[in-house]
């Protein structure tokens, strides 16, 4: 998770800066994340909304 | 919507991971009768003790080994504080992992589990605990460090969420604890309005757990392992909901937007401009050993529900210990890592440090815990209980994602 959770870390910290959004950055850690499986060779889905 | 699948499942890089010969070297091994048995070339303390390395950031980690050392005579432990794993205590343990030489045993955090599993750092141990261990350990615990039936990592503490607040300041401001998230949300107004130099709490800029522990009680699901494949929604509907709402929270300047691990939060707490701190059960001690002269002006009380009805929690922090794979003595490993989570001495040890309040993953340590922690930084709450009546609103299911 150390990944995912920088990635949403790094938005909050832009929010702080008055850029982007929470969800914004959420959702940026979710399209961080599902290269960082595959590579892994991992199976995965993703729910996106 | 579904996306693309890989060929490869959930697992998969672990399971074509071999067992190392260590474990196999293990002439003394057996399990399932509750206890370990011996290595055939231990002996005396010391002298022929199997000693194993242990490496760790928690507090009172010192007082924890030496209770082991006093009292063990086949097994003993050298212990190294580390960095916590955000400041350089992963990187160390992944480093000295990819070089062979990492400890016997290492604590990990309950996000990391799945991504040093799968890098092959901890070895998998669900053929080597104990029914008796199994047995003694909250099962939301031990689902969160198991993955398709295979255990990775022991858990030693679960931290369920819970509002710690300033009950001075609450007083002056004449404002009730908070019950739910909208009550919440009125007194950080009220809070501002009374104090414009003060907020009611700040989110924390680096704190993607926090948030996920957010999430997980608003019934997020993150990640889950069903169908054989890495199901990944982090925008699910509770997230967004949690999302807005302190969106919302930080639109109307009605929170700090503040890096915890920083010393501009450590001067909020410290100074009073922040009232409440949302976190994991751990944090009462942590704040015990920060601010000592703070005494007196503290408690702690549930976390705030969006709906009380169906009060349910997720959690902040919290450890486990996992055996690596560079371990040459698995079994004296993991000797120790039951010992730490499920003997009262061990969490007798660890609180007397005075900068722990750890809630134990084993349900049995609950009792120690309440006797063992000193009250009176608190005035006098019980906290133990309440973190009692909190664990069992930890909803269960979460699963934390690689990555």
């Amino acid at each position: 998770m150390t990944a995912t959770l920088k990635v949403m870390q790094d938005g909050f910290a832009r929010v702080s800066g008055g850029q982007g959004s929470l969800l914004e950055s959420v959702r940026a850690a979710q399209q961080g994340t599902m290269p960082d499986l595959r590579a892994l060779g991992l199976s995965t889905t993703e729910h996106s909304s | 919507m579904p996306g693309r699948h890989s060929r490869r499942s959930v697992l998969a890089t672990i399971a074509a991971l071999p067992l190392t010969g260590a474990l196999s070297a293990c002439s003394g091994w057996t399990s399932g009768s509750g206890r370990t048995s011996r290595n055939s070339t231990v002996s005396d303390k010391g002298r022929n003790a199997t000693h194993i390395t242990f490496w760790s950031a928690l507090r009172g980690s010192q007082e924890v080994v030496d209770a082991f050392n006093r009292t063990h005579s086949t097994v003993q432990v050298d212990f190294q504080q580390i960095p916590t794993g955000g400041q350089g205590g992963y990187a160390k343990l992944s480093n000295a992992s990819r070089a062979d030489n990492a400890p016997d045993v290492a604590t990990i955090e309950y996000p990391q589990i799945p991504g040093f599993a799968i890098d092959g750092v901890t070895l998998e141990l669900t053929d080597l605990m104990s029914d008796g261990l199994r047995a003694e350990l909250l099962p939301q615990a031990l689902g969160l460090t198991t993955f398709e039936k295979r255990v990775f990592s022991v858990p030693l503490d679960v931290e369920p969420m819970v509002m710690h607040y300033r009950t001075d300041l609450f007083d002056e401001y004449g404002i009730e604890v908070p019950r739910t998230w909208d009550e919440f949300e009125d007194t950080a107004r009220t809070v501002r309005g009374k104090a414009p130099g003060r907020r009611l709490a700040a989110f924390a800029t680096d704190g993607a757990p926090r948030f996920a522990g957010f999430a997980w009680q608003a019934g997020g699901q993150w990640f889950d392992t069903g169908d054989g494949a890495w199901n990944v929604s982090l925008t699910d509907e509770p997230s967004r909901r949690v999302a807005a709402y302190w969106q919302r929270l930080i639109d109307q300047d009605l929170v700090f937007m503040t890096p915890v691990d920083s010393r501009q939060y450590d001067a909020q707490v410290s100074n009073g401009q922040v009232l409440v701190r949302l976190s994991g059960a751990w944090d009462a001690g942590a704040q015990m050993n920060a601010r000592p002269g703070q005494k007196g002006k503290w408690a702690v009380a549930p976390l705030p529900q969006w709906d009380p009805a169906g009060a349910a929690l997720g959690t902040h922090g919290g450890s486990t210990f996992a055996v690596t794979r560079s371990s040459r003595h698995p079994e004296a490993a993991l000797e120790f890592i039951e010992w730490q989570v499920s003997h009262p001495d061990a969490l007798r040890a660890r609180l007397s440090s005075g900068a722990s309040s750890q809630y134990p993953a084993a349900p049995g340590l609950v009792a120690v815990g309440r006797e063992a922690f000193d009250r009176s930084y608190y005035s006098g709450q019980d906290i133990y209980t309440l973190f009692e009546q909190e664990a069992h609103k930890i909803r269960d299911g979460w699963t934390w994602g690689p990555g």
